[in-house]
């Protein structure tokens, strides 16, 4: 009966497991020690090639930076001692679905606007400690100073 | 001793007290000179927006707007690392096919296995190959025909070293052309793959 159980659960987490594990972005260049935080508290270090997913929280240590490359081809930079988090992303361009929300919690950004924001100019925006940002495009650098 | 320190707490408070979290967005130009727009809101929900290149807006934490003008060099030298740090645009290239063919010439083979090298010289982390039709015949049949468009473009990378793990195939037939037709045409341009490296 136990056994039979343990196979139910894997049958329902597998489907829950390939829909949360959607990318959004992949990772393209890593410099010193960058790590990320998923939505269920597990952490890893980032490298090339590692792929974002939606909810992530991205951390730089010192003297450190990472570059990532959106579905839509937004790209995005986060310097030294910075956080940064993709809280909504959706792309889906056939169907107009296009959303991105991100937070820089502290640090730098730097951002070259992909699809989503030709598809529909309101759908992105970042946040910071003081305010939200409405980017229509197109290439743009974010600080938050502590 | 005991006054020195409570001293040092003081100066310490005073000086973070003085620099509270602030933000500041700038406004740069693209490669091509063009200039997007930002506009910002602060809790008080009031709304500030720059258009122009080298331009910012700078927001306290109690939330006051300030539009500043920035100097290029000391932007570009003051956020240098982040700058530097950010990816290039993925470049797409297209190859195109003969009338109900899935098959590539001896020339563009040649070409793709020039590109095997430009793949490995940029450190590409991601090779998307797209596969259209035009709209001459069937729908489904189309789709398929863009499938296989597609997997031979694939297939002469992974031919040549490529590694099939950074490939990823996407087909559309007829839907996205590349030159809007009338239904049930021939055309030479929408019978194409497309491929983006990241």
């Amino acid at each position: 009966m136990k056994k039979y159980f343990t196979l139910f659960v894997l049958f329902l987490g597998i489907p829950t497991l390939l829909l949360s594990a959607q990318s959004v972005a992949l990772v393209k260049s890593v410099n010193g020690e960058i790590s990320v935080i998923h939505e269920d508290k597990t952490i890893s270090n980032l490298k090339k090639g590692d792929k974002i997913l939606e909810k992530d929280t991205i951390k730089s240590g010192a003297n450190s930076s990472v570059g990532l490359i959106f579905n839509d081809n937004t790209l995005i930079s986060i310097g030294s001692n910075s956080a940064f988090s993709v809280d909504e992303y959706l792309f889906e361009p056939a169907e107009k679905n296009v959303k991105f929300k991100s937070n820089l919690l502290k640090g730098t950004m730097a951002c070259v606007t992909g699809v989503i924001s030709k598809i529909n100019p309101d759908a992105m925006e970042i946040k910071t400690k003081s305010a939200s940002i409405g980017i229509r495009g197109t290439y743009f650098v974010v600080e938050v100073k502590e | 001793m005991k006054y020195s320190l409570s001293l040092c707490i003081f100066v310490v408070t005073l000086i973070f007290s003085g620099c509270a979290p602030k933000t500041q967005i700038t406004l740069l130009p693209e490669d091509d000179g063009k200039v997007g727009i930002i506009s910002i809101a602060n809790n008080k929900k009031e709304t500030h927006t720059i258009d122009k290149a080298y331009t910012s807006l700078n927001i306290s934490e109690k939330g006051d707007i300030e539009k500043k003008v920035e100097i290029e060099k000391d932007v570009l030298s003051k956020y240098a690392e982040v700058l530097n740090a950010l990816p290039k645009k993925g470049q797409s290239y297209l190859f195109y096919f003969s009338n109900d063919s899935a098959d590539l010439n001896a020339e563009q083979i040649l070409e793709l296995r020039n590109f095997t090298l430009l793949i490995k010289n940029n450190d590409i982390i991601e090779i998307i190959c797209i596969g259209h039709s035009d709209s001459l015949g069937d729908k489904e049949y189309n789709k398929i025909l863009s499938l296989k468009r597609a997997q031979s473009v694939a297939n002469v990378l992974t031919r040549n070293f490529v590694d099939k793990s950074i490939i990823k195939l996407e087909y559309y037939g007829d839907a996205n052309p590349l030159v809007k037709t009338e239904g049930n045409k021939s055309s030479p341009k929408n019978r194409r793959v497309e491929i983006i490296l990241k």
